[in-house]
């Protein structure tokens, strides 16, 4: 057992356990409010599918609450639900999270519950065949979202042709194709100890439910996992993609790979990313919305992944302002040798990044998220040094980061726009 | 849900302010909500999203500094400051953490009592907030509902949405804004609640200075359209829209009472039988058994003149025969029968755990104890939601449940396609 000694409130203390099997238990207890947030964060994700099974990931997650050696579908939810808790899950590229948040004299029967649905789902073949008309809706759903098609399109045309750009949620033709086979095969493969972390936070007895966690997630299958993709990105020429929908407004995303979670200088490319945008002062807001009215929304993003991350911006437009919004946010950063970054915007950065990451990890739920999903891409430690390290950046290093990582001559760039109107 | 260990101290000023207090020694993050009586229900029809539109200029510039200073000067500590309207009441607060706490009050308060809705603001807000209003079309959900409330208030307020229209909204000046905010901006049964891990001598203090007798230009609201309760009976109806989307939608929804009235505790109990989760009636019978849809529920909004008790369904438009058949059914089944008594004991659980889930954070904290206060229940009635709850019957949910749904609905389809 390994504890984060050095992590700020409400991380420090935070103990990482792993068990004989290869299971990591991650605890950190707060009896501050009666309640408990249960976790377990699989290091499995939409990057490790086969093509012809994109979005086997997702559908695991939606399979594993269908039933298993000792509860039907209708079960698993209700065991939880009945003691007050509220149970769901979430698939990323990299990731696949299960949650439960509960009262914490819940705590015993949701172990229970969490534990039977990762170590014996039997993917019943009924069950497969109606939930997959469930996902299917789940696909027409999302592309009624403009946010949603322009964040697949956006993700798909910057990393194509690698597993990043692989569409989580998969395709109608993949979706319809899954076999109980095939959900079973990839559970066999990926949810082994060594790729699984249990994440407790809140209030709970540490040396009972440690003790609970050994007996219910002894059955894991122990075996190593399959290895991970490596992704290796083309130097294909940045494109630029206008997409007509129904939609009143234009949705844009403009961006381009930088290195991911785990590189020196990943801390400075989030603060970065605040600087710019983080708030109503940050100069990207005042100058394209405020002062030049070009836009409507404007965020700048530092997305990491394990192997690589995105650097980008997505913002909202009238369709005629489109162009010129984004030719605006391309003289923000070819600007900025002459406007460099001050050290008051920095500051003001500084004081944002704080201020959240306390509201942040204000519940169990949101100090299990951080916990878990750092974890499970191998970077819990951050946690250590991420505000020491916003701390120490100074304005000139930022400015000088900014030119190394981000280049707009080089941004992909995605638009959602209405159908009338597109070019 | 406060524990008996956190129980507010409230206080009433002179002028008609009251003011909660609780304190939360372990919580590093602060918050404090206040609510005024006024909201967009109390707008005329010609100036519907009035209320929306002056609540997102009161942080664009007081008469102390322009918009980017005061948001330089917020974020400078990490804090924020927002407001907004529902039909029933106006919500203006502020979050920090708690060494800068008194700061963010202090600028909360500017915000409040010295905005200066400058022309240039105005106009870029106001440009915002169409666009805003605009862009709703592209969400599914929001034109059924919107097209729902329309058939079940009528010209009641809760019939147009909260934040107006394209053309209200595009009506709106400098002087409309000024003028509400003058009429709304009163302590008279106004309730500001902060929960907080500084102690009281401390803040109450701070409170005193900036939101005291003497920081109030006038003492009531005055100037607002008096919204009266909602019909509790509409005529049958269906509509059918053609949007431009993939999916079909279903709404089926009936008048139901305001909060806090005799049905009300009943009517909470019965939503999360028929949809308040997962192991919820309409999940399980429409999306688990059938595989129907993916979203899939119900929802019976807190409101303080009437409301609505609304299943919901996201679809293929094949499948909206079924649906609609099936929601019929869940509801029919409510009507002739009562919900058996594991069940109801099963949903109490989930809504005292729910509760509890929804009191984590100071923020959710101060809310729902000024939000009870400010509907004259009682702060207290935060505590005694949960015990209300467990007081409720199968008889007395079937009964309010043939009270509500022993009519014909309201029912509203959404087919994609194009617009005829």
């Amino acid at each position: 057992m390994r504890t984060l000694a050095n992590a700020p409130h409400p991380f420090k203390g935070t103990e990482i356990h792993t068990l004989p099997g290869g299971l990591t238990v991650v605890l950190k207890k707060d009896s501050t409010v009666p309640v408990v947030a249960l976790q377990a964060w699989a290091r499995c994700g939409a990057v490790d599918e086969a093509p012809r099974v994109h979005g086997i990931s997702h559908g695991l997650e939606h399979m594993v609450f269908k039933g298993t050696k000792r509860r039907n579908a209708g079960e698993i939810t209700r065991d939880i639900e009945s003691k007050g808790g509220a149970i769901n899950a979430a698939t990323q590229l990299e990731t696949t999270h299960y949650y439960i948040d509960i009262p914490s004299y819940g705590l015993d029967p949701a172990l229970d519950v969490l534990a039977d649905a990762l170590t014996h789902p039997t993917f019943p073949e009924d069950e497969l065949q109606r939930e997959r008309k469930v996902i299917l809706e789940e696909i027409h759903r999302r592309d009624d979202s403009p946010e949603a098609t322009l964040w697949d399109e956006f993700a798909a045309a910057l990393f194509e042709g690698t597993p990043y750009g692989t569409k989580v949620i998969g395709s109608v033709e993949t979706v319809s194709n899954l076999s109980q086979k095939d959900l079973s095969d990839y559970f066999t493969a990926h949810y082994v100890p060594e790729n699984l972390a249990v994440v407790i936070t809140g209030d709970f007895d540490r040396a009972k439910t440690l003790k609970k966690i050994e007996k219910l997630f002894a059955d894991l299958p122990r075996h190593a996992p399959p290895p991970k993709p490596v992704v290796t990105l083309s130097k294909k020429k940045p494109g630029f993609k206008r997409i007509p929908k129904p939609v009143e407004l234009t949705y844009f995303a403009a961006g381009h790979p930088t290195p991911g979670l785990g590189h020196p200088d990943s801390v400075g490319l989030d603060l970065l990313a605040d600087v710019l945008s983080g708030g109503a002062s940050a100069r990207l807001y005042q100058n394209l919305r405020e002062d030049r009215q070009l836009v409507l929304s404007i965020a700048c993003d530092y997305i990491p992944f394990s192997q690589c991350g995105i650097f980008a911006l997505f913002g909202e437009c009238f369709p005629d302002k489109a162009d010129a919004a984004l030719a605006a946010v391309i003289e923000e950063f070819t600007g900025m040798r002459k406007n460099p970054i001050r050290q008051a915007e920095l500051d003001r950065a500084r004081a944002r990044i704080k201020s959240e990451w306390l509201q942040g990890s204000e519940t169990p739920h949101g100090r299990a998220s951080t916990l878990g999903s750092l974890h499970a891409l191998g970077q819990i430690d951050v946690i250590e040094t991420y505000l020491k390290r916003i701390d120490e950046i100074t304005p000139a290093e930022l400015t000088d980061l900014a030119f190394r990582h981000v280049d707009p001559s080089k941004f992909e760039v995605t638009m959602i726009v209405p159908e009338k109107k597109s070019k | 849900m406060i524990s008996k260990a956190l129980v507010p101290i409230r206080k009433k000023f002179s002028n008609g302010l009251t003011v909660l207090f609780l304190h939360t020694p372990t919580d590093p993050v602060s918050a404090c909500h206040l609510f005024l009586p006024a909201g967009a229900g109390h707008e005329s029809d010609r100036l519907s999203g009035v209320g929306t539109l002056s609540w997102a200029l009161i942080t664009k510039g007081t008469g102390r500094v322009d918009a980017r200073h005061y948001a330089e000067e917020v974020e400078s500590i990490g804090a924020s400051v927002s407001a907004g309207a529902t039909h029933d009441y106006s919500e203006i607060s502020c979050h920090a953490i708690d060494d800068y706490f008194p700061r963010a009050m202090e600028l909360m308060g500017e915000a409040l009592f010295q905005p200066s809705f400058l022309e240039e603001e105005v106009a870029k807000e106001r440009t915002a907030l169409v666009a805003a209003i605009s862009s709703k079309k592209e969400s599914i959900f929001t034109v059924a509902n919107e097209e729902l409330n329309r058939r079940l208030y009528g010209r009641h307020p809760y019939g147009r949405p909260a934040p107006g229209n394209e053309k209200t909204v595009a009506g709106l000046r400098r002087a409309h804004i000024v003028n509400w905010h003058r009429s709304v901006v009163a302590p008279e049964s106004a309730v500001l609640a902060m929960a907080t891990s500084m102690p009281a001598s401390q803040m109450l203090p701070v409170i005193e200075s900036i939101f005291g007798p003497k920081a109030w230009k006038r003492s009531k609201a005055t100037g607002l359209i008096r919204m009266t309760k909602t019909a509790i009976a509409v005529k049958p109806q269906k509509a059918v829209l053609t949007e431009r989307f993939e999916q079909a939608y279903l709404l089926v929804g009936y008048p139901a009472p305001a909060v806090a009235t005799k049905d009300y505790m009943a009517l909470k109990v019965l939503n999360s039988v028929l949809g308040g989760g997962m192991s919820a009636r309409l999940f399980q019978q429409l999306r688990e058994q059938q595989g129907l849809a993916y979203d899939v529920g119900s929802f019976y909004a807190s409101k303080q003149y009437g409301s609505a008790f609304v299943a919901y369904m996201g679809l293929q438009k094949d499948k909206l025969p079924r649906a609609k058949e099936g929601i019929l059914a869940a509801f029919n089944d409510v009507v002739t029968k009562p919900v058996p008594k594991d069940e109801l004991e099963q949903t109490k659980a989930y809504l005292k755990g729910t509760y509890i889930l929804d009191h984590q954070t100071n923020s959710q904290r101060a809310h729902y104890i000024g939000w009870w206060e400010a509907l004259g229940l009682g702060y207290a009635y935060d505590g005694k939601y949960v015990a209300g709850m467990n007081t409720v019957t199968s008889a007395h949910v079937q009964a309010a449940a043939k009270r509500v749904m022993g009519k014909p609905p309201v029912i509203i389809e959404v087919h994609p396609g194009k617009k005829p």
